[in-house]
């Protein structure tokens, strides 16, 4: 009897300990600002549970209605010592793109794991605070023109003057 | 009359060589004639063969340029589905080629997979795998999804980036969104 209980522990516990090797590495992936921008800067925090992980790599793609940029992000998160938790800061740069997709690929136990079957989608909104056209050109001075228009007309008067009076 | 000996020599050479142009044509330029003028690629097939345009001469085919990721992507496959129903396979050919060079051929088949799983929808066209040629040769903006229409003999005919309709426009796109059915009826019929 003792000799099938110590039997059943070990079945048991090598079970246990090969579906802890096998086991897939989850995450939750948190975005910072929660609701992103258009051509903004995106900070991606990811919680990574599940084995020995070595290196995990943040996959973003930006996205229209209809149709993805095929360029993005394949760039190693850095983990945060503190935290445990995976970051990387992210800058958008298709002003189009009115959503994007993002995926973590794991190294996990010396296994890679893509979870891009299960990539997740965030909206990005439009880049607001602009009323019209903002022109960037528009950084001259106010009336500079103007001040050039008079002092011309100044000028002009004084040489008409000097004629005169010769 | 050495001097007009030599002219008359310089003269009868020109004039042969002039001529011979106009006479029966060369072995080369009888090639000419008969040269395929379509356009031609070739991609790795998911039993791993290797294919090309070409072998596909005398049907229109419909080059759809992706990858697995592609939200839009999924809504074309749903058009290329109608197409694909549409017409006979004396007609046309849909070729999908994923141009993501992450991807593998097993990821291809699990897309195709949970495709079916969640949309009751059998991606059963030929699918493959580019090798860097078509991305670069067909798709210019660098957006997926990428759709290239060719004519029986190979002629790039039609070549838009961005999801297209068949008949109608998928919902959730814009109005300007391009119908398909215009242009493949115009080169099938």
């Amino acid at each position: 009897m003792k000799k099938i209980l110590i039997a059943t522990i070990v079945i048991l516990s090598f079970f246990a300990s090969s579906l802890l090797v096998s086991a897939e590495p989850t995450y939750d992936i948190t975005l910072n600002p929660s609701s992103p921008v258009k051509e903004s800067t995106i900070k991606f925090t990811a919680d990574v549970s599940n084995g020995t992980i070595s290196e995990v790599r943040l996959i973003v793609k930006e996205c229209k209605d209809d149709f993805c940029y095929t360029d993005g992000f394949n760039v190693s998160m850095t983990k945060n010592a503190s935290s445990g938790q995976y970051e990387k800061e992210i800058k958008l740069t298709h002003g189009e793109a009115n959503n994007i997709e993002y995926w973590l690929v794991i190294k996990s136990n010396g296994v890679w794991y893509d979870f891009q079957e299960s990539y997740l989608q965030k909206d990005l909104k439009a880049s607001g605070g602009t009323n019209g056209n903002s022109n960037s050109n528009s950084k001259k001075t106010p009336g500079f023109e103007l001040i050039v228009f008079i002092l011309s007309i100044a000028v002009l008067l004084f040489v008409i003057r000097q004629k005169r009076v010769k | 009359m050495k001097k007009v000996k030599i002219s008359f020599l310089i003269l009868f050479i020109f004039l042969i060589s002039l001529l011979s142009g106009c006479f029966e044509p060369s072995e080369k330029d009888v090639s000419n004639n008969e040269k395929d003028i379509g356009d031609n690629f070739t991609f790795t097939a998911l039993d791993g063969s290797i294919k090309s345009l070409k072998d596909y001469r005398g049907k229109v085919v419909v080059l759809d340029m992706w990858a697995t990721w592609c939200g839009p992507c999924r809504t074309m496959m749903k058009e290329l589905k109608k197409i694909y129903e549409n017409y006979s396979r004396d007609d046309l050919e849909i070729i999908s080629v994923d141009i993501d060079p992450r991807e593998t051929v097993q990821d291809v088949n699990n897309f195709r997979d949970e495709f079916f799983e969640n949309n009751g929808i059998e991606l059963d066209w030929i699918f493959g795998m580019d090798n860097g040629s078509i991305s670069e040769k067909y798709m210019n903006e660098g957006l997926i999804p990428t759709l290239a229409i060719f004519d029986q003999k190979g002629r790039l005919h039609f070549r838009e980036a961005g999801v297209c309709g068949f008949v109608e426009i998928p919902s959730g796109l814009p109005n300007d969104t391009t119908l398909l059915a215009p242009i493949l009826n115009g080169l099938i019929d």
